[in-house]
């Protein structure tokens, strides 16, 4: 009993029937399964026809001295079997949420919906991983034909007709008149953008190549990614600059790497990058042939004999070019041994990656 | 190349061990590629005394010999045709040793023990005479390890030469090589020494074309005996893979690999007058080459001739009539340098390569002539118990007095990106035997040797020191440039398709481009557009690609075999076009995308995943068109102009109102032809540069007042396509008209067959008011109507 309701008047024999009235609901609130039957209980003390309403209709009959304490004891048991009710109902709505959080969980291991991805080919993805490093360092993309002229394949960059450095790259000639072929490197780029501008030339050149060679190191079609910076400056400690770093981001940061000397036609001095195996890391394997080192890619400096060909004066200019295969780097990479799968299209090949 | 490692020693002092001597020559340009060990595969074989020597009881075609190795006495059977007397010293194999990755064993041979082998040069794997026994002299003690009585064991290095190095395919150049990286003296060999006689016979030598051949110099020796060269030449002939033949050629052969000179030694009595003549050849005259092939040759082709005939085809390999023979007594050694683009040029259109031929043709030393002649004259003449005949005869000399090459000390450093003192440029140069003075300008005049021909440039003297001094010894400074603009192309607008492609499940081929007429005509190729190459890989598909399909097709094919459920390829790359009218211009080079999608779909449960049909080949083009070229594209129903597809399902991409590629079903019969599923679907958009959008895109409004939909659903006929009736909506409807959408397609009862039921929303909003209902009910009938008579249906309002 607490002090908004205080105990009625002395009024023989009904607290002890509002009592048992309300224990009642309490019982039957309790075996309430839904708010209906929740409410139909309410309603057997709260209803028209309902217990206390009966009571009310005694009141009248009381004589006027009983009358308010009668009507106090009537609405504190309406109040408290109302107060039930909405217990009873929050209880319910809070067993219903909680039962509509049951049950098993679903099965994360089931396919996922929608079209699964598919896959970038290692080749095309290493090339454009290759090129993503110099365009971060300034350089910007070009791209050439395919079908080239001798000038543009090999005269321009210093290879003379009947020199042994033409055996280094066995070419597919096209059928016809126009002395065309497949460009045997990416090359031509370079010399078509020099013909085309004037230094500085700072360019990388992505693409694909062709050679008379099929076997499990040669492809009859590669891809090659090419270089080229020309200023009034650029050294050979540069091109070693350069080029150490562009290995180092390809590979991992802590690789060994080694610069050599080597020789193409069309650069003077020439060079070779070679890293540590990145298999055996310098003991000695399969994939280095035992050398510990794998070559990366070639470079130098442009000959001057090629920058005559595309009439820039070699005592102003210089600068640096360099190449490297995309299919030995994605081989690398990838722990791929055969150049063949890149080409074989198999989709359990491509689907690895 | 491979080099003898004990022969290099022979030349100049070299303690380091091999793989030290390796990376040197590796890091200054002359790649080592392999280091093998000879000797090695020995153990255990050793000299024996012959003690006695009796038949075999049981087996008429052995012998019984009695051999002693000093301190144990053993029966072999042998089958040998040489065993010698008693006394006589062979090499004997006794069970336990090791040839190779043979143990021998002790075993019978009819009926009786045979304790070890009598071994043969080839049974040792260190010679080819594989007719007797190996003997050695008695001067070699019974017992002693035949790989130190031999001096078998050496080091190979395997250098990779560069065409420009001609001087480092012989032991001297790489001797000289390691001379000037290692600060050391380098011994020239000299032969036996020999006393020149009388010369005995006047041989004239005319070289009738001195640009071919600018020196041209021979010796006669005379007396000769034909015999099987001493143990070690022979030896040190079959370690470098070169096959010992007799004295007269191995001495050749040994000069070849010392001084990268080729020789050619002629039969004296072959010579016919005797004389020698240089000539370029007479069209169509022939020549029996060594090989015993007969060539035709050119007006271009240089050749050496007696007083008659062609006996050599020059630099490259010697005639058939006048080889030295066992009988050869006399001989005529020439040792001459030729043009080295004449030697090419003749060697590749006959495709006959050779040792001579592979130096020649990238450039002999002229100024060495004499000395390599000297010295293969007074061997030949040592081991052939035979005269040097006169003085040599020298045609052409030593040339020209070359001129000295400037080098500007500025110049060195500009370009290496470091100083160089004047005095590591000229100890470098001078130890690469170059003659090295500064002018009073502080400039340096240069003299390289004969023997580097590649030297003719001051950016070549630069080369020489930079790797000389070393490239680890410069600097490494990574470049700054200078921030400039830069124009995005081709590639920029490409790389984003392939990534798009990727998320929208498609896998990325990459193919060869060489295809065959009739599938590349079955996709509608025209035959005077085919680039045909002249030496194609395989002869079957001569052509470059006009389509990228049908290498896609084949992928499809492949991972059909291997039982993918599904398949959804793509490749981005180059067509080739010729131009039929003018077939020397270079070929069009058209970036294309092209796709195939066949079988089930990769997605959920594959139990439910439904097969790639038309529309998802449609959807492949729209997401292309809105992401390449942010336009509006159009699949339209055009089956004449796409023989290939299926005629239901072909359909040209009009990307802005311009054909752009096509999207369709494959054809059913090709499909089968071409062995994959039916219902492979198969696309290909031209992706032209001027097609792709370049400007930024301009933001519009967003709205601000209300839209009003407005559904219609109908029946049409099969003929009539979405498309159509959308158009003629916008055509029909009102400017307030902001949208139509198809948004269902129905086909079944209630709707008549050849029928189908098509639902469109329409979306009205003023971009100024919101638009009352009387006049969005009033325009919208209008367009009800409108489309009614257009389409002659009835609405079902």
């Amino acid at each position: 009993m607490d002090a908004r309701h205080p105990a009625p008047p002395d009024t023989p024999g009904l607290p002890a029937e509002l009592d048992q009235l309300l224990a009642r609901l309490d019982a039957d609130l309790a075996a309430a399964r839904n708010p209906e039957e929740a409410r139909g209980a309410a309603a057997k003390l709260l209803g028209r026809k309902g217990a206390l309403t009966a009571l009310q209709k005694r009141l009248g009959s009381l004589p006027p001295a009983e009358r308010p304490a009668f009507g106090a004891a009537l609405n504190a048991a309406r109040q408290r079997a109302a107060e039930r009710l909405d217990q009873r109902l929050a209880e319910l709505e809070r067993q219903a949420f909680e039962r509509s959080l049951a049950g098993p969980p679903l099965d994360p291991t089931l396919p996922t919906r929608g079209p699964r991805l598919g896959h970038p080919h290692p080749l095309a993805q290493t090339m454009h991983d290759i090129v993503d490093i110099f365009v971060g360092m300034g350089f910007q993309v070009a791209e050439g034909p395919e079908v080239e002229d001798d000038f543009h394949n090999f005269e321009a960059l210093a290879f003379p007709p009947d020199h042994p450095a033409r055996d280094m790259q066995d070419t597919l000639f096209v059928d016809g008149p126009g002395n065309l072929l497949l460009r045997t490197h990416t090359s031509p780029v370079q010399i078509r953008t020099m013909l085309a501008q004037q230094p500085p030339v700072r360019i990388v050149c992505p693409g694909a190549v062709y050679r008379h060679d099929d076997d499990a190191t040669h492809s009859p079609r590669f891809h090659q990614v090419e270089g080229l910076l020309v200023d009034d400056h650029t050294s050979l400690a540069d091109l070693k600059g350069c080029l150490t770093l562009f290995v180092r981001q390809f590979f991992a940061s802590d690789l060994d790497v080694r610069f050599r000397a080597s020789f193409f036609p069309f650069t003077e001095p020439s060079g070779e990058f070679d890293c540590r195996c990145v298999a055996c890391r310098g003991a000695g394997c399969r994939v280095c042939k035992g050398s510990g080192w794998l070559e990366i890619l070639g470079c130098g400096m442009v000959d001057p004999e090629v920058f005559r060909h595309v009439g820039y004066d070699p005592e102003r200019w210089q600068g640096f070019a360099f190449g490297m295969g995309v299919e030995r780097l994605a081989m690398l990479r990838h722990g791929i041994r055969d150049i063949r799968l890149f080409f074989d299209n198999d989709l359990r090949f491509l689907s690895q990656f | 190349m491979r080099v003898s490692l004990r022969w290099l020693r022979e030349l100049i002092e070299l303690p380091e061990d091999p793989a030290t001597l390796a990376e040197r020559l590796t890091l200054a340009g002359l790649e080592v590629e392999t280091i093998t060990r000879a000797g090695e595969h020995l153990a255990g074989v050793v000299a024996a005394e012959v003690l006695a020597e009796e038949p075999h009881p049981n087996r008429p075609d052995l012998r019984l010999v009695a051999v002693g190795d000093g301190r144990t006495r053993c029966t072999v059977a042998c089958g040998a045709p040489n065993i010698p007397p008693p006394g006589g010293r062979v090499a004997f194999a006794p069970p336990g040793a090791r040839i190779g990755s043979t143990t021998v064993e002790a075993r019978k041979l009819g009926g009786v023990d045979s304790l070890g082998v009598l071994c043969s040069e080839a049974d040792l794997d260190i010679g080819t005479d594989a007719a007797g026994l190996l003997l050695l002299p008695d001067s070699v003690p019974p017992g002693a390890d035949l790989r130190d009585a031999l001096e078998l064991d050496d080091v190979l290095l395997d250098l990779a030469v560069t065409p420009n190095r001609p001087d480092a395919l012989g032991h001297l150049g790489v001797a000289r090589e390691l001379g000037a990286l290692l600060h050391r003296p380098v011994r020239l060999p000299t032969p036996p020494a020999f006393t020149r006689g009388p010369r005995e016979i006047d041989l004239p030598v005319r070289v009738d074309d001195p640009a071919g051949c600018p020196r041209y110099g021979a010796q006669v020796v005379r007396g000769l005996r034909v015999a099987s060269s001493p143990w070690h030449l022979r030896y040190r002939l079959h370690t470098l893979g070169v096959r010992p033949v007799s004295n007269l050629v191995d001495v050749t052969n040994l000069v070849l690999l010392l001084f990268a000179q080729p020789l050619h030694a002629f039969d004296l009595l072959q010579l016919r007058g005797p004389a020698v003549v240089v000539r370029r050849a007479r069209p169509g005259e022939t020549i029996w080459t060594l090989d015993g092939v007969e060539r035709t040759l050119t007006g271009d082709d240089l050749l050496i001739c007696d007083a008659e005939r062609p006996v050599a085809l020059a630099g490259i390999m010697g005639g058939l009539d006048s080889e030295i023979r066992d009988s050869t007594t006399d001989v005529l050694i020439e040792c001459a340098c030729f043009d080295p683009r004449s030697i090419r040029r003749t060697s590749r259109r006959l495709g006959l390569a050779s040792e001579s031929s592979f130096r020649f043709e990238r450039g002999t030393d002229r100024g060495g002539i004499p000395h390599a002649l000297a010295y293969a004259a007074g061997l030949i003449a040592d081991l052939g118990r035979g005269r040097v005949c006169g003085d040599p005869l020298d045609a052409g000399g030593p040339g020209p007095d070359p001129q000295p090459l400037r080098l500007r000390p500025a110049r060195l450093a500009r370009i290496a990106g470091r100083p160089y003192s004047k005095d590591e440029i000229s100890t470098t140069l001078q130890r690469l035997g170059c003659r090295v003075r500064f002018t009073p300008d502080d400039a340096a005049e240069v003299l390289p040797p004969t023997w580097r021909p590649d030297l003719t440039r001051e950016i070549d003297l630069i080369e020489e020191i930079t790797r000389i001094v070393g490239y680890a010894e410069l600097p490494s400074t990574p470049p700054v440039l200078a921030a400039a603009p830069r124009t995005p192309g081709n590639w920029e607008r490409l790389a984003p398709l392939r990534t798009l492609l990727v998320a929208r499940g498609l896998t990325e081929t990459v193919n060869l481009v060489f295809e065959d007429h009739d599938t590349l005509a079955a996709f509608g190729a025209a035959t005077d557009e085919l680039v045909r190459l002249r030496n194609p890989l395989d002869a079957a598909r001569p052509f470059l690609r006009t389509t990228l399909l049908p290498a896609l097709l084949r992928d499809l094919r492949t991972a059909f075999a291997h039982r993918a459920p599904g398949a959804a390829l793509f490749e981005i790359g180059k067509t080739f076009h010729r131009h039929p009218d003018d077939p020397a211009r270079p070929p069009d080079e058209v970036w294309r995308l092209a796709a195939t999608l066949a079988g089930q779909r990769l997605e959920w449960l594959a139990g439910n995943a439904p097969n790639y049909d038309f529309y998802d080949a449609a959807d492949v083009v729209a997401n292309v068109a809105r992401a390449a070229f942010h336009r509006t594209y159009r699949l339209r129903p055009d089956p004449d102009r796409l023989p290939w597809c299926h005629p239901r399902a072909a359909c040209i991409v009009d990307i802005e109102d311009h054909p752009a590629g096509f999207a369709g079903e494959l054809h059913p019969r090709l499909a089968q032809t071409l062995d994959v599923p039916q219902g492979t679907l198969v696309l290909e958009i031209d992706l032209r540069p001027e097609r792709f959008h370049t400007t930024p895109v301009q933001a519009r409004d967003l709205p601000r007042f209300p839209a009003v939909r407005r559904d219609l659903a109908a029946v049409f006929d099969e003929s009539v396509t979405a498309g159509a009736v959308a158009a003629a909506a916008r055509e029909l409807g009102p400017d307030f008209l902001e949208h139509v959408a198809v948004f269902d397609v129905y086909r079944g009862e209630p709707v008549p067959p050849g029928k189908k039921s098509l639902a469109f929303a329409f979306s009205y909003r003023h971009p100024d008011r919101t638009l009352t209902d009387p006049e969005v009910e009033l325009a919208h009938r209008r367009l009800v109507d409108g489309l009614a008579a257009r389409f002659a249906v009835t609405i079902r309002r």
